[in-house]
C-alpha cells in the first residue's frame, strides 16, 4: 500500500509541477518583439504596461501594446493585477522598480493612495498613466478618454433610450468594480450631470463588485428583485455589460429594463446587435496600449509630449455597430 | 431529535434572517428573486459540502475556491482556445480537479503534513495555474455553448438546474457521511485521529478520499460556475474556500473534527447566501462583507449560548447518574468502536 501511495504523490507531483513549469514559462512577459533596432543598434527601449484587471477589454490594449512594440522597436512587458486591488498593483509596481525597466504605463487602481508610489517610480523613469488618471502624481501624460465626457455620453444615450421606449419615471442602477478609481468617479459625475438631471429620474446609490463577475451578476440580479420601478441598469466597466445582459435576460420581469454599457466585450456587441442594449460607449483600448508605448519613448527620446493623450471616444449603437466590429476583429486578430 | 438541536437553532437564525429580509422588503419573495438564492445556496452549498467532509474527518481545506477557479478556466479555454468540444473541455477539467484531490490528499496522507500547510500550497499552485494558462485574462465563451450555458442559467422543473446538481451531491454526500462505514470512520477520525488509527480504521485513505471528494465537488461548482457567468476569470472563486469554511462552520461543524452533518451545511450555505442577497435588496451592496461577518459572529455567539444551556440542562439531568453514563464524545471515539457524533 505504502509504494502505491508514493508513487501515486510522485506521479502527482509530476504532474502538477509539469503543468506549473509550462505555466511559468507562458507567464513570462511576452518576449520582445524582433526590434527593428531603427538607427543601428540603436538602445531597445524596456516598457511595463500595467493593467488594472483581467477584463477581455486589456486583451485589446495588450494587442496596441505588441503593435507599439513591432513599430517602435521597444520591449514591452503587460502585467495584470487579478484582484483589482492596490497592494496587488503596488507589488507589481514594486517588482518593475528592481528591473532594468525605462518607463512604466499604469492604470493606477487607486490614484489619491498610490500617488506617492508614481512620484517614487516617476523619479526613477518616466511614467505615463492610461485609462484612469492619477493626476496629482508626477506622470508624464495621461492616455486615455475624458471620462467626464464618456459619463455625458452615456448619459445622453440613456435619455435618448428612455425617451425611444417612452419612460418618463423610475429608477436607474449603475453597476462598477470600485468607485474610487478616477474613470469610476468622472463616468459617474458625468451620467449624473446628464441623466441625473431629468425629471423623474432616480439614480441608485451605486452597486460595487470589486471586478468579481460573480458578485457583478449577483449585484444586477439583487437590483431587478428589489426595484420593480428600475428601467435602466448602466455598466461603468466592460464586464459590467454581459453581465448586465446574463441577468435581464433570465428575468422573468414584465418589464425589462434598458441597458447602457461601457466597453467592447463581445458579447456586449452581441447584445448591442441584438437589441438588449441600447448602446455602449468605446473607448479604444488598443490606443491605450499603443499611445503609452510611443509616449514613453518619446520621453526617452527627450521629446515633447501633451499631458493628455485624447484616445477619444465613441457610441455604438445598431446604426454603426458593424463596420465597429469588423475593425476590432481585424484588430484582435 | 436531540442530535438536530444546533441545526435547528441555525435553522432557526436562518428563517428569522429571511423574515426580517421580507419584512423589510417583500420583494424578497418575489419569484426571481427566491430562483436566484436557490441556484447560488446550491452552488454554495456543492463547496461547501465537499469542505464539510474534510473538516468532520479533522482537516481543512483551503484549495477549494482556486479548485473552483482551474475547472472553470480549463473548460473555457479548453473549448475556446484548444480546439476541444465543450464535453472533452469538462471532462478534462473535472479530471484535472480530481488529480488535484488525489495529490494534496495522498501528500497529506503520506507524509503527515497538516492539510491547512498542503492546501494553502495548492490553493496558491492552483490559482497559479490558472492565472499563467489565460496569461492573466478572462475567457469567456462569446456567445457560444448555450446549451452548457443552461446548466448555470437555465431552469429544469421549475427550479435552477444548479438545485438539481446540489440534491444529487447532497443526497451522495449524506448518504456517505450518515449511513456508510465511511462517514462513521470520518467521524472518528475528526474525533481523535489516534484512536481511530489504534483501533484499525484505516486513517489514510479515508482523509485521502473527503479531498478527493472536496476536489470533485468544487470542480463540479467550478464548471457550474463558468456555465452561469459565463466568463472564467483567474479570480473567480476567490475567498471560496472562506465562504466554504463558513457555511460548514455555521451549520455546525467543529474546526476540531469530528462534528457536523449534511443539513447543516445546506443551513450554513443558506445564512451565507440570504445575508447577500439581503444587504443588497435592503441596504447597499458596500455593505455585504460587514453584514455576512456579523451575522456569522452573531449566529456562532447564539449558538454557542444555546449549548451552553443545553449542557447545563444535561448537566442538571445527568448529575444522579453514574459519571460512565456522561462520558464525553471524544472518549467515546477512543473507545475500539468509534461512535459516530454526528446524525447517523
Amino acid at each position: 500500500m505504502p509504494k502505491t501511495i508514493r508513487s501515486s504523490v510522485m506521479m502527482m507531483l509530476t504532474v502538477v509541477l509539469a503543468a506549473a513549469g509550462a505555466g511559468c514559462k507562458k507567464s513570462e512577459p511576452a518576449p520582445a518583439a524582433p526590434a527593428a533596432q531603427p538607427g543601428g543598434g540603436a538602445k531597445t527601449y524596456k516598457f511595463a504596461f500595467i493593467t488594472n484587471n483581467s477584463s477581455d477589454f486589456w486583451n485589446i490594449a495588450s494587442k496596441g501594446v505588441a503593435k507599439a512594440e513591432k513599430d517602435l522597436g521597444i520591449e514591452a512587458h503587460v502585467f495584470r493585477p487579478l484582484k483589482t486591488e492596490v497592494a496587488e498593483q503596488q507589488r507589481i509596481i514594486e517588482d518593475v522598480m528592481v528591473q532594468n525597466f525605462d518607463g512604466m504605463a499604469i492604470c493606477a487602481i487607486n490614484p489619491d493612495a498610490m500617488t506617492p508610489l508614481l512620484d517614487k517610480v516617476a523619479a526613477k523613469m518616466p511614467v505615463v498613466v492610461h485609462d484612469s488618471d492619477a493626476p496629482k502624481s508626477q506622470r508624464k501624460a495621461f492616455v486615455g478618454t475624458d471620462n467626464v465626457a464618456a459619463g455625458k455620453m452615456a448619459g445622453q444615450a440613456a435619455i435618448d433610450a428612455l425617451k425611444a421606449a417612452g419612460i418618463t419615471k423610475g429608477k436607474i442602477a449603475m453597476f462598477v468594480g470600485r468607485i474610487d478609481m478616477q474613470n469610476s468617479i468622472d463616468r459617474k459625475r458625468g451620467i449624473d450631470e446628464t441623466l441625473g438631471k431629468q425629471p423623474g429620474i432616480e439614480i441608485l446609490p451605486v452597486f460595487l463588485d470589486g471586478a468579481d463577475r460573480n458578485k457583478a451578476k449577483k449585484n444586477v440580479e439583487d437590483a431587478l428583485a428589489r426595484y420593480p420601478d428600475l428601467v435602466m441598469t448602466i455598466g461603468l466597466w466592460s464586464y459590467n455589460g454581459p453581465c448586465m445582459v446574463d441577468a435581464v435576460k433570465a428575468s422573468t420581469r414584465a418589464k425589462k429594463p434598458l441597458i447602457v454599457a461601457f466597453d467592447e466585450e463581445e458579447e456586449t456587441l452581441k447584445a448591442v446587435e441584438d437589441g438588449v442594449i441600447y448602446a455602449t460607449i468605446v473607448q479604444r483600448p488598443f490606443q491605450f496600449g499603443y499611445q503609452s508605448m510611443k509616449a514613453l519613448k518619446d520621453v526617452k527620446e527627450g521629446k515633447t509630449i501633451p499631458a493628455f493623450i485624447d484616445t477619444t471616444i465613441q457610441k455604438i449603437d445598431k446604426s454603426n455597430l458593424t463596420p465597429f466590429w469588423t475593425e476590432l476583429r481585424e484588430m484582435k486578430k | 431529535m436531540k442530535a438536530f438541536k444546533k441545526e435547528i437553532t441555525m435553522f432557526a437564525v436562518m428563517v428569522a434572517l429571511a423574515i426580517i429580509t421580507a419584512v423589510l422588503n417583500p420583494l424578497f419573495l418575489g419569484g426571481d428573486n427566491l430562483r436566484n438564492n436557490v441556484r447560488h445556496i446550491s452552488l454554495i452549498s456543492l463547496f461547501a459540502l465537499g469542505e464539510a467532509m474534510v473538516i468532520i474527518a479533522g482537516g481543512i481545506d483551503l484549495s477549494i475556491g482556486s479548485i473552483i477557479c482551474v475547472t472553470a478556466v480549463t473548460t473555457s479555454y479548453l473549448a475556446m482556445y484548444a480546439g476541444f468540444g465543450i464535453g472533452a473541455a469538462v471532462a478534462i477539467s473535472l479530471g484535472i480537479a480530481l488529480l488535484a484531490g488525489i495529490a494534496q490528499g495522498a501528500i497529506i496522507a503520506r507524509f503527515n503534513i497538516p492539510p491547512f500547510v498542503v492546501t494553502l500550497g495548492s490553493m496558491l499552485l492552483l490559482r497559479g495555474v490558472a492565472e499563467v494558462l489565460t496569461g492573466g485574462s478572462d475567457v469567456g465563451f462569446q456567445g457560444k455553448y448555450p446549451g452548457f450555458r443552461k446548466l448555470g442559467e437555465g431552469i429544469a422543473l421549475g427550479m435552477p438546474v444548479p438545485f438539481w446538481f446540489a440534491v444529487g451531491a447532497i443526497a451522495i454526500v449524506a448518504f456517505l457521511m450518515h449511513r456508510t462505514l465511511f462517514g462513521r470512520y470520518c467521524y472518528a477520525i475528526g474525533s481523535n485521529p489516534e484512536a481511530a488509527r489504534l483501533s484499525g480504521i484505516p486513517v489514510m485513505w479515508i482523509r485521502l478520499a473527503t479531498f478527493i471528494g472536496a476536489a470533485a465537488l468544487s470542480g463540479v461548482a467550478g464548471m457550474l460556475y463558468v456555465a452561469y457567468l459565463p466568463t472564467a476569470t483567474p479570480s473567480l472563486g476567490n475567498a471560496f474556500e472562506l465562504h466554504a469554511v463558513a457555511a460548514a462552520v455555521l451549520g455546525g461543524c467543529s474546526l476540531q473534527g469530528g462534528k457536523g452533518s449534511v443539513f447543516g451545511v445546506l443551513i450554513g450555505a443558506g445564512i451565507l447566501q440570504i445575508t447577500f442577497n439581503a444587504v443588497n435588496l435592503v441596504g447597499q451592496s458596500l455593505w455585504q462583507n460587514v453584514v455576512a461577518g456579523g451575522v456569522i459572529l452573531t449566529a456562532v455567539i447564539v449558538d454557542r449560548l444555546f449549548e451552553k444551556s443545553r449542557t447545563f440542562a444535561a448537566g442538571k439531568k445527568a448529575a444522579p447518574t453514574s459519571p460512565s453514563t456522561s462520558a464525553s464524545p471524544s472518549a467515546s471515539a477512543a473507545s475500539a468502536n468509534p461512535v459516530v457524533e454526528g446524525h447517523a
